[in-house]
């Protein structure tokens, strides 16, 4: 199309011009991706007219699929790690199974005996308050009357009147002392 | 973020297949010729990219954000270039460098070529903007494909930009004479 003459010459007395100094990243990457904007079309024109510019471009037309194997490669290295992790938890559980199960059945002892101390606990609330009323009691009552004449002879005479059953003047039947009279 | 010793080393060594790959496409593209160091450049694309992954992992996955790296690390040694400081100005009477009276001159502006250079361009500004757009893309080495992409247009739209962006020059150049550039 042309002799090299010619872009030769171009090339050497525009490789230290930049006129707008130095390119923006931003502008340099959307034109290296072909987009298009006021920004682009600027620094088309500094890439026609300044060989920095136009080899900044290149360089990062030529960026760009090393730099996307190198996002792969950092993902990829990052994802095997978290799955090499994963793996050995997960190989860590199976591999001590009794422990699981021992935790299990202490965990079930221990909320066992905790139930049981709850309930003697509430029981005896409940029990210790009658037991007192029924001993205050007593101090003023009179013995059991059942129980007393069991004791009633060692009780002295004048303990009271108890039953009147018991203590009833008793006299003999007369249908077996009909004999006597 | 910790990172577990054999998960270090196997980013560690995307890094440097990557670094090594990075210093090559510099090389390759001339951007020595800059005044950077393409080994410089490669140590710190591979130190920034660690420090993202240590940052957030996820976003040193995108490939925008890769290339945004690499060329933020460009530019910066460029800019870094350019900002070191030039021998002093010469005293009063002494000979002045040609180069110190363009200040947009290039070492090479002095050097032979330069008329051919400036014919080259005025000619370029008398052409229609996309024509010359099509012919300024061409001369810096890209290819139709390149062109249509940038320009957005097809790669059979920005031919017949260019044939006839090339034409016209030709024919300014022979006029001007500097039809040598046909030969």
């Amino acid at each position: 199309m042309i002799k090299p003459g010619l872009a030769n010459v171009y090339r050497r007395f525009t490789r230290h011009q930049a006129p707008e100094g130095l390119p923006q990243v931003d502008a340099l990457l959307a034109l290296a991706d072909g987009d298009h904007g006021v920004e682009t079309e600027r620094l088309l024109t500094e890439v026609g007219r300044s060989g920095l510019h136009a080899d900044l471009l290149r360089l990062a037309r030529a960026l760009s699929p090393e730099s996307a194997r190198l996002g792969v490669q950092l993902e990829q290295a990052f994802d095997a790690t978290s799955a090499g992790h994963r793996r050995d938890r997960r190989a860590l559980r199976n591999a001590a199974p009794p422990r699981g199960w021992l935790r299990a059945a202490s965990a079930l002892a221990a909320g066992l005996l905790i139930a049981v101390a709850v309930w003697s606990l509430q029981r005896s609330h409940m029990v210790a308050p009658a037991a007192k009323h029924e001993v205050a009691a007593s101090d003023k009552a009179v013995p059991d009357r059942i129980f007393a004449a069991l004791s009633e002879r060692r009780a002295p005479a004048s303990a009271g009147k108890g039953d009147q059953i018991f203590r009833a003047d008793f006299k003999s039947d007369r249908i077996f002392k009909s004999s006597e009279g | 973020m910790s990172i577990d010793p054999a998960l270090r080393q196997r980013l560690q060594q995307l890094l440097a297949d990557y670094g090594a790959k990075v210093r090559a496409l510099i090389e390759g593209h001339g951007l020595g010729h800059y005044g950077i160091d393409p080994a410089d450049i490669e140590q710190e694309v591979r130190i920034r990219l660690w420090k993202a992954l240590e940052r957030d992992r996820n976003a040193a996955f995108h490939t925008s954000y890769i290339q945004r790296v690499v060329l933020t690390t460009v530019i910066d040694a460029i800019r870094a270039v350019n900002a070191r400081p030039v021998d002093p100005l010469p005293e009063a009477g002494e000979t002045v460098d040609p180069a110190f009276v363009e200040p947009t001159a290039g070492p090479e502006r002095s050097a032979s070529g330069i008329e051919d250079f400036d014919r080259i361009m005025a000619c370029m500004a008398e052409l229609p903007e996309r024509r010359r757009k099509a012919v300024a893309l061409h001369l810096q080495g890209f290819s139709l494909r390149e062109i249509g992409e940038f320009s957005g247009t097809s790669e059979e739209a920005a031919r017949k930009l260019l044939d006839r962006g090339m034409e016209t020059l030709r024919e300014r150049l022979a006029i001007a004479g500097f039809g040598e550039f046909d030969d």
